[in-house]
């Protein structure tokens, strides 16, 4: 009979085990964070600097590109984006083409905008969901309010809203800010607007997942700058000044880190300690035999 | 036409019950974890379910109505009825004696996209990466040869063109020698992935970060 | 009549938008973005429904034939004619405080929460699946560590090198590879967008009967 040992115990070991052990690193430093220093990355610094630089009366298009599964990683970089904008002036148009975005993104941000106080229809409008992402926003480059069928989220008409003045096509915007979670996101406003040439400056804000492919996007210059993940948002969050969900967030996201490393480096011993000493036994028998 | 409200009382009386619902929500799609169970079972289905009416309630609200306000009603776009007769025609999909009427729309759509597709939108971030990909070989900062930028550049441009070269020319092509270039690029492929599941393993990880931030912060308080 | 009405339909509406995007001629463009793309997002918009339809279909058969585990069918009609109605009838709709009530109580959580499963299961296959079996393994393995521990803080903490490397990694392996994935991807698209439009590549006509 093949002998026991503690790896063949550990291989054998209940999932259920390891939800546990990764539940016990996110709840505990949920609950005491400790606040490690973050690590500020080039590409967030300089998407704040971009931002700041952009003046003030300035029309931007806030991509609301979400879902609630995602609200975790965006709600922190949009709740810091749409608070950074309004403080330096810009009037913020919120547009979406996830059914759940411009929802979400109106529960995130209407009561920090309210403690700002920030006027709807003047200082911000939200648009809501549109079906056919690329028809609309090829229609925005020449008829925005056409594209939109002039009616915001509640039905209001837009061309009677104090936010809209000035703004007829896609071009009239400075920058768009997109949450990008997948598709539609980045890649369906740098297809519509920025290879058309509409809106030169795109500031992609991916999820931890997209941020792979965003970083080729922001090498190339598609993209103007760049907030990824969770990690990125505690940085925009402490950059503009007003640390929040992620900041408190990133010792939780750390224990998690480790504890999936955990997982990675223990299986691998163990695996090949089981194989090393089914090799062993092979061996002997081998020998035992001539 | 003037909707209906519920009254206001019975939405306040019932807002502060929403996270409660959100947590019972949650405890019964997690207690998947511990073995599947009815519960879990009816979270799945009452997902589904809403989450296909939520689709078609935004659609209405924001896309179809509107369009009926502003360009029939307000602007006398009465053309607006054919385009909106081709979308429903892809209803006589289910339908196995007519579904090939279904095809109209589905041709118009996959026309269309195709056209915007082949125009400078997909073209020019392709050339555009593609020029970003040359990059110089021998850097020059401040009158000094850049030793690190250099081989950084050497790295990136070496590393599309070998991917580039193992995707576009297929094994029998890169024969004998020219074969190490297929286990460069396989390798550069294989770390890539790597940085792609590393950062999958954040995005899990905010996952779950979000929901006990739902359960500790909005529902027990805790911070 | 079947398929070549579609197969004309498909070329006039892709030529339009190629002429619209290479050449400036007012008519073209004028038809293009007033007609054509409104057209495209009004009949889209009409169309949202067949999923919906489907999903209703199936689980109305469900209930009639009484399949296994039908009882759940129940639930998600109720769920979805709840929802439909409530946000069709109310007055504004999405942002009515009852819609809005409903929403955030059920479909947001339910779907934050079922997406947040796959974090288990994650867990779960770092232990059980991943194994440094062969060199790409490896390699892939300790990339993945090295992007793990340097997008937090307490790598930075254990070791400094930890965000560089990872940075390095992501910039110049990670960038590039995407950037050779994207280019041969872009090609694949442009020339399966020319094989639609002239009518070689037919499998969006397929799955009907008749021809």
């Amino acid at each position: 009979m093949e002998k026991k040992t503690i790896w063949h115990t550990m291989a054998a070991v209940d999932v259920r085990f390891l939800y546990i052990i990764i539940v016990i690193a996110i709840v505990i430093p949920l609950l005491n964070p400790i606040g490690l220093p973050l690590v500020f990355l080039d590409e967030v610094i300089d998407t704040v600097a971009l931002m700041r630089s952009i003046p003030p009366g300035s029309l931007v298009y806030f991509g609301a590109e979400c879902a609630a599964e995602n609200s975790a990683e965006l709600r922190p970089p949009a709740v810091a984006g749409a608070r950074l904008m309004y403080e330096l002036g810009h009037r913020i148009i919120i547009g979406g083409f996830w059914p759940d975005g411009c929802i979400l993104v109106r529960q995130w941000l209407t009561p920090y905008f309210e403690e700002m106080g920030a006027v709807y229809g003047e200082d911000y409008v939200i648009l809501g969901y549109r079906a056919s992402v690329t028809s609309i926003l090829d229609t925005a480059r020449d008829n925005f309010i056409l594209a939109f069928s002039d009616r915001d989220i509640n039905g209001d008409r837009l061309s009677s809203m104090p936010v809209m003045a000035g703004l007829n096509k896609a071009s009239d915007f400075a920058y768009c800010f997109v949450l990008s979670p997948g598709g539609p996101g980045t890649g369906t406003y740098t297809t519509a607007w920025r290879a058309t040439g509409e809106v030169d400056l795109i500031i992609d804000v991916p999820t931890g997942s997209m941020y792979n492919s965003a970083g080729n996007n922001y090498q190339s210059g598609l993209t103007a700058g760049l907030i990824g993940g969770l990690n990125g948002g505690a940085q925009f969050e402490q950059l503009i000044g007003h640390p929040g969900e992620a900041t408190r967030s990133m010792d939780a996201q750390s224990m998690g880190h480790f504890a999936i490393i955990t997982f990675l480096v223990v299986g691998n011993i163990g695996y090949f300690q089981i194989r090393r000493m089914e090799e062993q036994e092979k061996e002997a028998i081998k020998s035992g035999g001539s | 036409m003037a909707g209906v409200n519920v009254p206001t009382a019975i939405v306040d009386a019932l807002t502060p019950w929403s996270t409660t619902i959100g947590v019972i929500c949650l405890i019964g799609v997690w207690s998947m974890l511990y073995k599947e169970n009815p519960f879990y079972r009816a979270c799945e289905h009452a997902y589904v379910g809403s989450a296909a009416a939520h689709t078609l309630v935004t659609t209405y609200a924001n896309t179809i109505k509107p369009g009926i306000q502003m360009n029939m009603a307000q602007n006398g776009d009465y053309w607006e009825i054919i385009p909106i007769l081709l979308g429903c025609l892809i209803y006589f999909q289910p339908i196995r004696q007519y579904n090939w009427i279904s095809r109209f729309p589905m041709a118009f759509w996959v026309g269309y996209n195709a056209g915007y597709s082949l125009t400078l939108r997909v073209a020019m971030p392709l050339f555009t990466e593609a020029r970003r990909t040359m990059l110089p070989f021998f850097v020059i900062t401040d009158g000094r040869f850049d030793l690190m930028t250099s081989i950084n550049n050497i790295v990136f441009t070496g590393v599309v063109v070998l991917v580039l070269v193992y995707f576009i020319f297929s094994r029998n092509v890169i024969q004998g020698k020219g074969v190490f270039l297929n286990r460069w690029a396989r390798i550069a492929i294989m770390i890539c992935f790597g940085a792609g599941f590393g950062n999958g393993v954040a995005n899990r990880v905010s996952l779950l970060i979000g929901r006990f931030n739902y359960v500790l912060s909005d529902w027990l308080k805790l911070y | 009549m079947r398929r070549t009405v579609p197969m004309v339909l498909t070329f006039c509406a892709g030529f339009i938008m190629v002429l619209d995007g290479f050449f400036n001629i007012s008519f073209i463009n004028g038809f293009a973005n007033r007609y054509l793309m409104r057209s495209v997002t009004l009949s889209v918009a009409w169309a949202a429904g067949i999923g919906a339809l489907n999903i209703v279909r199936l689980h109305v058969r469900n209930i009639t034939t009484k399949r296994t585990n039908y009882q759940y069918s129940y639930i998600l009609l109720g769920f979805f004619f709840f929802m439909l109605i409530s946000g069709v009838v109310l007055e504004r709709h999405t942002t009515n405080p009852f819609y809005q009530f409903v929403y955030s109580s059920f479909q947001a959580q339910l779907s934050a929460a079922v997406f947040s499963l796959s974090s288990f299961y994650l867990a779960s296959s770092s232990y059980r699946a991943f194994r440094a079996r062969s060199l790409e393994a490896t390699l892939l393995l300790v990339a993945a560590v090295f992007v793990i521990s340097g997008s937090v803080p307490m790598g930075a903490a254990i070791w400094s090198g930890f965000p560089t490397v990872s940075q390095w990694l992501m910039k110049y392996i990670n960038d590039s590879t995407m950037r050779a994935f994207t280019i041969g991807s872009t090609m694949g698209t442009l020339s399966q967008c020319v094989r639609n439009l002239v009518g070689i590549e037919r499998g969006h006509l397929r799955g009907s009967e008749g021809g």
